[in-house]
């Protein structure tokens, strides 16, 4: 128990010595995000408000819809609410997180060991899992950090509209985009964890996001048996913002690809040559 | 006086260790005992297997065959690896140190995660002369030398029983260098065992007690240095006072004897038989003698010489 105790010690600290190395780039991660979000609320009037933006998403063809996940809202009209909530599913907003997490989880593991700083820190009385979870628990906090700066964002620009918007379901959608951005995360450290150099990882890492995000818009892969594993499979923001609810499924994926990938990773990179 | 009592396991203990990487190997059979309190040279051109052992000794690779024991410990079991880090101390190259970190975030972090006090924090910053303000600026803002020092603080901090370094006085200044080997000595007099990697022969030479050799992943040569110099051939430079052809043919003719050239004052040539040497010298005109030692970077060329030599 005491040694445990250790061990999840240097796990924190190797978490708060990272984050405290990493605080600047985390902080304009996070300020992009909250000025994008605040940008999207605020811009709404100036595109021609909700008249406008229905009759644009009407002239989208089926798979573009689906590829934006905006079919199911359209059946009931696609409002303010609706656009906001896309603000979720942003190439813009999800490609800055999915970019945060595969920056952090290759640079944790293959950049760590590229640039040599693994051997000063693993030269210690540490065990390796206590340094991937320290790891981990940066990316997840800046993953989080930039997911709630988004909902900040959203939450300021919003009090300029003349609408009254459920800013608690917003948070709940910025609460499954970290989730979202966890489980991409997990996968990516699974990944990093068998490569010693970050080039390689980093580009698989991205393709493992790209590829999840692509085979979850084609219906025959979608809606097949496997279709649920996929992490995107479970991410809607605007059925989470209309229903104020998460699905527990969904969760569910999000939080098995996250400990599935870091348990994987716990193991490959505690089993191997650091070389 | 030694932290260990007499019977306690050598500092170093690498048994039939290999490494191999597919069809490479890496290290071939690799069997080195470091006692307690000895400092030793690690040497060996580039490629040849360095950097391969040290990531073997602190456990970073798996010996593909073989055992590492550091302090008695087995590297190869985790529990056993923990208790020894908590008496390492290694000084990697510094391309390692974050560049975003200052060294004082560094400094409390490492000692943090080594379980130990920086009890000699203090004095190694003082003797290896970083002031405050270097401390508190980012590590990549740093010159080369400064990062090296406070490299070698991290690892010598907490007064570890094992030291490890990597050719640590890559960077330094003159006066820096100076200051490291005053303190390697002052660890070693308190019964530190060094594990000193590097290229630099004369750093060797000056701190060493023995030399390990390394060649193509394998031990060429494990010596105490002056043993390894009793072996070596030794240069002669005689001045003359008689016939000088007539002297020139009899040392060609001595056993042992080669390389001789001079001219009509004086000869030099390699001698591998001293005294045999000293004996025909004493019936030659010679006014006076020179026998130069050889160094370390005889040995050294001797030894990877022959490697680049077909069929050597």
């Amino acid at each position: 128990m005491h040694e445990v105790r250790i061990d999840l010690g240097n796990a924190a600290l190797i978490f708060i010595g990272t984050l405290r190395r990493k605080r600047w780039s985390l902080l304009w991660f996070a300020v992009a995000v909250g000025a994008f979000h605040w940008l999207v609320a605020v811009s709404f009037p100036a595109i021609g408000g909700m008249a406008a933006v229905t009759n644009v998403v009407r002239t989208f063809p089926a798979g573009l819809r689906t590829l934006l996940k905006l079919a199911p809202n359209l059946q009931a009209g696609f409002g303010v609410q609706d656009y906001l909530a896309f603000t979720w599913l942003h190439p813009l907003f999800i490609g800055l997180g999915a970019a945060f997490v595969v920056a952090r989880a290759t640079d944790a593991l293959t950049g760590e060991i590229e640039r040599g700083a693994i051997y000063l820190i693993l030269s210690r009385p540490l065990r390796r899992w206590s340094f991937v979870v320290g790891k981990t628990l940066e990316m997840l906090v800046g993953a989080g950090v930039i997911a709630l700066a988004g909902w900040i964002g959203l939450a300021v620009g919003v009090q300029t509209l003349p609408y009254a918007l459920p800013l608690g379901n917003y948070l709940l959608a910025a609460l499954m985009a970290w989730l979202l951005f966890g489980a991409l995360g997990g996968g990516a450290l699974l990944i990093a964890s068998g490569f010693s150099r970050t080039s390689p990882a980093g580009g698989l890492a991205i393709a493992w996001t790209l590829i999840s995000f692509v085979l979850d818009v084609i219906p025959a892969v979608a809606n097949s048996p496997v279709g649920w594993l996929n992490p995107w499979h479970h991410y809607f923001p605007q059925a989470i913002v209309a229903t104020g609810r998460l699905d527990p499924l969904g969760v569910g994926v999000m939080i098995g690809w996250l400990v599935g990938g870091v348990v994987g990773a716990i193991r490959v990179f505690g089993r191997r040559d650091l070389a | 006086m030694p932290p260990y009592p007499p019977d306690a396991p050598p500092a170093i203990h690498l048994e039939n260790v290999a490494k191999r990487y597919g069809r490479d190997l890496a290290v071939a059979d690799l069997s080195l005992t470091v006692a307690n309190g000895e400092v030793l040279g690690f040497l060996g051109p580039n490629g040849a297997g360095k950097t391969t052992t040290i990531r073997l000794l602190l456990g970073f690779l798996r010996p593909t065959q073989g055992t590492v024991r550091l302090l008695g410990h087995n590297m190869a079991e985790p529990k056993a690896a923990l208790a020894a880090r908590r008496r390492l101390g290694f000084v990697p190259d510094v391309a390692g140190l974050d560049a975003a970190a200052s060294g004082l975030w560094l400094l409390d972090e490492v000692a943090q995660l080594q379980q130990q006090p920086p009890v000699d924090r203090a004095q190694l910053l003082s003797a290896l002369a970083v002031r405050d303000q270097d401390l508190r600026r980012p590590l990549g803002r740093l010159s080369r030398g400064t990062r090296q020092k406070i490299n070698i603080v991290q690892g010598l901090q907490h007064r570890p029983d094992l030291l490890i370094l990597d050719e640590p006085t890559e960077g330094l200044d003159p006066l820096a260098k100076r200051a490291l080997f005053d303190l390697l000595h002052a660890a070693h007099a308190r019964g530190a065992t060094i594990f000193f990697s590097s290229h630099v022969l004369s750093e060797v030479e000056e701190l060493c007690d023995r030399v390990a050799l390394i060649r193509s992943g394998q031990l060429a040569a494990v010596a105490r240095i002056d043993d390894l110099r009793a072996h070596m051939q030794r240069r002669v430079t005689v001045r003359l006072t008689g016939d000088a052809a007539e002297v020139g043919r009899r040392l060609a003719a001595a056993p042992g004897v080669a390389s001789v050239n001079g001219d009509d004052t004086q000869w030099r040539f390699l001698t591998g038989d001293l005294p045999a040497t000293l004996r025909l010298l004493a019936t030659l005109p010679v006014a006076d003698v020179t026998i130069e030692p050889p160094s370390l970077e005889d040995v050294f060329l001797r030894y990877y010489r022959a490697e680049h030599t077909p069929n050597a």
